[in-house]
């Protein structure tokens, strides 16, 4: 066999894997083990929000990524590449401009904000469900990217013989390109669920920073830093493996 | 009756295409590749849409751009083999069957008539090319179409299984009700299957019968080629035709005027002398090539005439590439017709 690696590509690509783990070393020689568990139940507030705002943002970026998927994959009509250029915003903007933009537009004097605060009583902002707008809002386009490479990857072939069996548009979708895309989805789920529970820019710009209401994990674990830098390290020490651990299960999942 | 005229653009190619066919007769589109046979079958599908025409099924208008008319392809029944089956890869062969079925039960009554019933549960991935095709087949039998359209049915079929394959289609051409319609590029498989050929050529019909009509009468070098016999195009007088190069053919018969003629590569001989006896075509000529077939040896000869001779193999082991030779033709082995 021959060698594959130039000695110079193995040299840059182990200087790159030490500034991924450094980090992590760093984090596990900190964790204060013994005070571990009291760091953890302290924080049970923290865990929860996190865990209802990720869960509920990636179902939100999930049922409105996949149909704008389709429409980027399958469409053909004037202004694509803009709503796809829309679609991708997000990823690039600092989160906390999401923030200041979801502001101002859903804020109490913001043009929609104002008017579900007139019409219907509504207010977002500072309230959990404000924290699921921001985390969805910067989801949805991992989603969206994922799932759409999944349905470009679907053979518009087999969409036609559905058809030529009677099958409209919708029976096409669900009982063919959809099961196909079945892995790309997956890996859309998992990235957006990541990327929702790790916001914290745009939640602390649009939800505040109030326990048991906004304050997710990486709110906490922030805010935590100053008051008590151990406690800090012990909840990143939990964002750390459940990432880890939905990953490793996620690779499990689709490589089979 | 089902009646298409049919008028398509794809790029630089152009299809105009008149086809009709009746619910007694199996047609087979034939043509060489980039003819625009799967482009007419598509069209017929409702897949890709007619640029002028009009498409009439037992007297629905199914297309028809005058008036803006076009169903589509879920509006249409037809029944849809394309090429390689193209079976969906994440349901099982039963739930392939299923997906175009009103009632689940059919899938299984078809998947037992076409003796697939074992492999019900397999996934598409582990189908031969043979099953494949069926499968494909009986998903779109399951809803009794209207139009049966086959594109290449036996071409990804194994050689050692073909005979296998094209016999359950012909059963199941044969007793299905409705217009049949097949795509093939192989004269065999239209002989096989088909009572009726219509001839595509660069997105037209050149031609149109049964395969006996296109083997004695072919009217184009394409066809004759398809049929493996010699053709000839030139000028009948008094039986004798003057082709293009100025050379004649003596028919026995053949009647004045424009003319066509085929001679069988089988009533083509070759001699190292010059033969004696009655044959009213002799001429000098040199082989160009020796092509050994299975039992035949096909020679190609040029000359004031080219054209190609079968031989047995023992008859071919005299002749040798760039020999000279007499070349023999007997008057009433030329069929000639008017042009």
């Amino acid at each position: 066999m021959t060698r594959v690696m130039p000695r110079r590509l193995a040299v840059l690509a182990g200087i790159g894997l030490a500034l991924l783990l450094v980090p992590l070393v760093g984090l596990l020689v900190r964790v204060p083990w013994t005070g571990l568990g009291g760091d953890i139940a302290g924080s049970g507030d923290a865990v929860r929000v996190s865990a209802v705002v990720s869960v509920l943002a990636t179902a939100v970026a999930v049922g409105l990524g996949i149909p704008l998927a389709w429409l980027l994959a399958r469409g053909s009509f004037r202004g694509q590449s803009l709503l796809r250029a829309t679609v991708l915003l997000p990823i690039v903007l600092p989160a906390v401009v999401s923030g200041v933009a979801l502001l101002a537009s859903l804020g109490r004097t913001g043009p929609i904000g104002g008017l579900l605060d007139d019409l219907f009583g509504i207010t977002l902002p500072f309230t959990t469900a404000g924290a699921v707008i921001a985390a969805s809002f910067v989801a949805l386009p991992f989603v969206t990217l994922v799932a759409e490479a999944g349905f470009r990857g679907v053979s518009r072939d087999l969409e036609e013989v559905a058809a030529t069996l009677g099958a409209g548009p919708w029976r096409r979708f669900r009982r063919i390109a959809l099961p196909q895309a079945v892995p790309a989805l997956a890996a859309g789920v998992v990235l957006g669920w990541a990327r929702a529970l790790g916001e914290f820019g745009a939640t602390v710009t649009f939800a505040g920073n109030l326990s048991g209401r906004t304050q997710t994990l990486p709110l906490a674990i922030f805010f935590e830093l100053e008051r008590d830098p151990e406690a800090a390290f012990s909840l990143s020490l939990i964002l750390v493996a459940v990432s880890l651990l939905v990953l490793t299960a996620a690779r499990r999942t689709w490589s089979r | 009756m089902l009646t298409c005229r049919a008028s398509a653009s794809r790029g630089a190619f152009r299809l105009q295409v008149e086809l009709e066919a009746s619910p007694e007769e199996i047609v087979a589109i034939v043509g060489p590749n980039g003819a625009g046979k799967s482009s007419l079958l598509r069209i017929l599908a409702g897949l890709d849409p007619l640029d002028d025409g009009r498409f009439v099924v037992d007297g629905d208008v199914w297309e028809d751009t005058a008036s803006a008319i076009r169903r589509s392809p879920e509006d249409r029944s037809v029944g849809y083999v394309p090429q390689a089956g193209l079976l969906f890869p994440h349901l099982s062969v039963r739930d392939n069957v299923a997906f175009g079925a009103e009632h689940p039960e059919q899938a299984a009554e078809w998947l037992d008539r076409l003796g697939l019933s074992a492999l019900s549960d397999a996934r598409p991935s582990e189908l031969s090319g043979g099953q494949t095709q069926l499968v494909a087949l009986a998903r779109a039998q399951v809803r009794r179409p209207a139009v049966l359209l086959l594109d290449e049915p036996l071409a990804s079929v194994d050689a050692a299984n073909r005979a296998a394959i094209r016999r359950i289609l012909r059963r199941e051409l044969r007793d299905s009700p409705g217009y049949r319609i097949l795509v093939t590029h192989d004269p065999l498989e239209a002989a096989a299957l088909a009572d009726r050929v219509v001839v595509l050529d660069g997105g037209r019909v050149t031609q149109t019968g049964t395969v006996d009509d296109l083997r004695t009468h072919p009217r184009s070098s394409y066809v004759a080629e398809l049929v493996g016999m010699n053709f000839f195009s030139g000028e009948a007088v008094g039986g004798t035709i003057t082709l293009a190069s100025g050379a004649p053919l003596v028919s026995a018969s053949v009647p004045d005027g424009a003319a066509l003629a085929t001679v069988h590569p089988r009533a083509v001989s070759l001699y190292l002398e010059r033969p004696t006896g009655s044959p009213r075509n002799v001429w000098m000529a040199t082989i160009a090539s020796i092509e050994p077939s299975l039992e035949q040896v096909r020679i190609h000869v040029t000359g004031p005439i080219d054209l190609v001779a079968e031989v047995t193999r023992a008859g071919a082991a005299a002749f040798s590439e760039g020999d000279e030779v007499w070349v023999a033709v007997k008057a009433t082995e030329v069929t000639g017709y008017p042009r």
